[in-house]
């Protein structure tokens, strides 16, 4: 790779008008939120995989640390400072918190010590009514949500969802896990009720609901789109674009987001557009992003590399609309995707599969448990059962001091050499 | 009797082969002190705790990240070295992240005794069983989805060994399980004194042999030793009366023990679940024999678990209940790099240690080697000569 593509902690280069515009979508829906607040409406503070559309039928706004911290990772406060995540991050160090916690959580946690929330990107988060986790993905966001809990003294409600332990990546959840699950998001809506004094409206929470499902089918949609070669839409858009589907489903303003942009990509596959004019090489990205360094997406770009799939953030299938009991089929919905690490790996093999995947980059994010305790066995059964080589990349997913941009690079361009030399003559698809 | 402590606690795969040896009987591996150990052990099974070896790993660092858990990736290392190969089965409950990978590790990587039975794709006498313990420990429907689980367990134990298991020998196992609570308590309540009647290694080897025999002989061995050590009117070395709260404490991490005291502290109460959390709450013996272990094991107070009070405070209880008449002057924090539960609560329960008992807090992060132990050494000392003044 030439010295010119340094890799440097910047935004990627996106090939999508709508992953451009979700920066204004983010702005904007941080911006509802404190006129939520300043009207004297309930604001949540929620982990990230609880299903939305309980809140906004219940009349509350979603704020999301996970995402917040996210955003805390490419934002200075002044031009010469160093980033946010960093600066909260050595908050929650100085009061205690090891540096082996997920940056999230260190970044959040520091953001609540530093005592006003309104010092962060975008005026930060609305200050809270409630706090809202799960126990799903990982032990972090329980204890993590509990210890903010404490210091801020707002109560907690954790919806407990038992782990889903199937062969493959989807299955069939018991009748007592499911009927437990339930009784979590009724326990959340009596709780809810304590705290706003809203009222639920099981109408309201059908009409979510059908916005979510009519997104989720979009999703799904883009999802196939995807599958095209050369690949019309990647990692780097998509991670831009995750923000509405994952943190505003159940929402118009997620469907229509979607509707723009399923309807752009689609016109790029009509096209034969590719996110780049000479395609040689499809990875796959596993991990979260190191939302520091978005430009990590296009480092394979000049050599005809790029990222085909990431399962992160993606949606699957639900089951039909049950409008009678919508929080059955929520529970029902939530437990069917498989959580444990047979099902994990299951579902990525699959997906390289589809997506003609070739090459995995396994972001092994040092302080996430739930991606680096499944990442050496991915690699093994990417490379013993698909015969695709992987390379690891180490750091937090927001605190780039743990990023070393010379390891990194020195990985690709090594990793990039030999894919090439691999594929050469096996990449059917080839354009280049 | 103290010789058979020591030597299961020093030896523990060959004690507990050369019981499987006399008896003929089955033993069950499990992690975790939420494991329902009454239910395998009405089964006429002997449960054992696994636990690492603390010698470099040959095989786990080719399966688990090395800044994973060096406990549970010492376990797994153990199992594929064979050290765990008079297990006939293995429980895992859905205790943390990397317990709940045990499953899958275990069940795809460990060599079996036995070939899975498969039938229509199920494997109908698993090596491993999976328990969906939950993490929120109170609540309204917490107890009746627990109860399914350990149904579920109940049953598929029965399948793999082809028998029953009845009620009667559950209240059986109840009330074996109950005996041994009572005299760790009671030893426990030994260490209240100054000097304490025992030393807190001592202490540890007992409740650790505790987890690798049979509880019926443990209880009695117990009972005669603690009956001993009364008329003896023995005593530990006076010290500096030090809480200690930490990971999984096995020979390996108990090192820490003899740090404490070789730099003038005695361990005289503890939150560890080789500790209070594995005997503090008794079952109740006038409940339905499933519920009354699903109530123990959902008492267990285990840093991953969360309660449904409005801001969680379930932990310090547990704290208060086993600081209180134990007249503690500085409480060690050892917490293994990864235990992400302990690390994250650490923050908040050191100042409360400070603020509302009025106790000195030492926080060491662990490696899960000796040598990383010897490296604190120096800070211990330190911590109980500022203690002594």
């Amino acid at each position: 790779m030439s010295e010119q593509q340094k890799v440097a902690t910047k935004g990627s280069r996106k090939t999508l008008e709508a992953a451009r515009n979700t920066w204004k979508f983010i702005m904007q829906d941080y911006g509802e939120g404190h006129e939520h607040k300043n009207a004297g409406k309930p604001v949540v503070w929620s982990c990230a995989t609880v299903e939305k559309e309980l809140y906004y039928s219940m009349g509350l706004f979603p704020y999301y640390p996970e995402q917040f911290a996210s955003l805390c990772a490419v934002r200075r406060k002044t031009k010469d400072s160093e980033k946010e995540a960093v600066r909260f991050a050595r908050y929650a160090e100085q009061a205690g918190y090891s540096t082996d916690l997920c940056g999230y959580e260190r970044v959040c946690t520091g953001y609540v010590i530093n005592g006003d929330l309104s010092d962060a990107p975008l005026g930060g988060m609305a200050p809270p009514d409630m706090l809202v986790t799960t126990s799903t993905v990982c032990d972090v966001r329980l204890k993590w949500f509990e210890d903010m809990a404490q210091r801020l003294q707002v109560p907690l409600f954790t919806l407990d969802r038992p782990e889903s332990v199937f062969e493959n990546i989807m299955g069939h959840p018991k009748p007592h896990e499911i009927r437990y699950y339930r009784s979590q998001f009724e326990d959340f809506l009596s709780f809810s009720t304590e705290v706003t004094g809203n009222k639920f409206d099981q109408d309201r929470l059908n009409e979510c609901l059908d916005w979510a499902y009519k997104t989720n089918e979009l999703r799904l949609e883009i999802l196939e789109l995807r599958k095209n070669i050369p690949s019309p839409m990647g990692s780097a858009d998509s991670f831009a674009t995750m923000y509405p589907g994952m943190y505003c489903s159940g929402t118009e303003k997620a469907y229509e987001f979607y509707k723009t942009l399923r309807d752009e990509v689609k016109a790029k596959v009509e096209a034969g557009k590719g996110q780049i004019p000479n395609e040689r090489f499809r990875l796959l990205w596993y991990g979260i992003p190191t939302w520091f360094n978005m430009s990590i997406f296009n480092y394979f770009e000049p050599v005809g590399g790029v990222f085909a799939y990431e399962p992160a953030y993606n949606p699957v299938p639900w089951p039909t609309r049950n409008t009678a009991d919508p929080l059955t089929e929520m529970a029902i919905r939530t437990l069917s995707i498989g959580t444990s690490m047979g099902s994990r790996i299951r579902a990525v093999l699959e997906q390289c599969r589809e997506y003609n995947v070739v090459g995995g980059v396994l972001a092994y994010l040092i302080t996430c448990r739930a991606y680096y305790l499944p990442v050496l066995e991915l690699a093994r059964a990417l490379k013993e059962e698909l015969g695709v080589p992987s390379v690891f990349i180490e750091c937090d997913l927001v605190d780039e001091r743990s990023y070393s941009e010379a390891q990194v690079r020195t990985r690709m361009d090594a990793f990039s050499e030999m894919i090439l030399k691999k594929t050469g003559a096996e990449v059917a698809y080839q354009t280049g | 009797m103290e010789k058979t402590f020591a030597r299961y606690a020093a030896d523990r795969h060959d004690s507990v082969r050369k019981w499987k040896q006399e008896t003929g009987k089955k033993v069950y591996g499990y992690f975790c002190c939420m494991t329902p150990e009454e239910i395998l052990y009405a089964a006429d099974i002997l449960p054992v705790r696994i636990t690492g070896t603390g010698e470099p790993l040959e095989h786990a660092d080719a399966y688990i990240q090395s800044n994973a858990c060096a406990f549970a990736r010492s376990c797994l290392d153990a199992g594929l070295r064979g050290h765990y190969d008079y297990l006939d089965g293995v429980v895992v409950p859905n205790s943390c992240d990397i317990i709940f990978s045990m499953e899958y590790f275990w069940r795809t990587l460990v060599p079996r005794p036995t070939k899975p039975a498969l039938i229509a794709g199920v494997d109908i006498k698993p090596y491993v069983h999976y328990i969906n313990y939950p993490e929120k420990i109170t609540g309204r429907e917490v107890l009746p989805y627990y109860l399914e689980v350990l149904k579920g367990f109940k049953q598929e134990l029965e399948r793999s060994l082809n028998r029953s298991i009845p009620d009667v020998d559950i209240e059986r196992a109840i009330s074996v399980y109950n005996e041994d609570k009572v005299q760790i308590r009671r030893m426990y309540e030994m260490r209240r004194s100054d000097p304490p009647a025992l030393s807190g290694y001592d202490a540890w080897q007992i409740v650790y042999a505790g987890l690798l025999m049979p509880k019926d002989e443990h209880a009695a061995l117990l009972k005669d030793y603690l009956d001993d050590l009364r008329s003896d009117g023995q005593t530990a070395p006076e010290g500096v009366r030090i809480y200690l709260s930490g990971s999984a404490m096995d020979l390996v991490n108990a090192g820490i023990y003899k740090i404490i005291e070789d730099s003038g502290g005695q361990v005289v109460s503890d939150d560890l679940c080789v500790g209070t959390r594995a005997f503090w709450y008794h079952l109740k013996q006038d409940l339905p024999p499933l519920e009354a272990i699903a109530r123990r094991s959902l008492g267990t107070a285990c840093p991953r678990s969360t309660v449904t009070t409005a801001i969680p405070e379930n932990r310090w209880a547990h704290i208060v209940n086993t600081t209180q008449n134990f007249n503690i002057e500085g409480a060690i924090f050892y917490v293994l790099k990864c235990c992400d539960a302990r690390l994250s609560e650490f923050p908040h329960l050191r100042d409360k240690f400070k603020e509302e008992l009025g106790i000195p807090v030492l926080f060491l992060e662990g490696d899960y080697t000796s040598e990383g132990l010897e490296q604190m050494r120096g800070r211990v000392e330190a911590f109980i000569e500022m203690i002594e003044g």
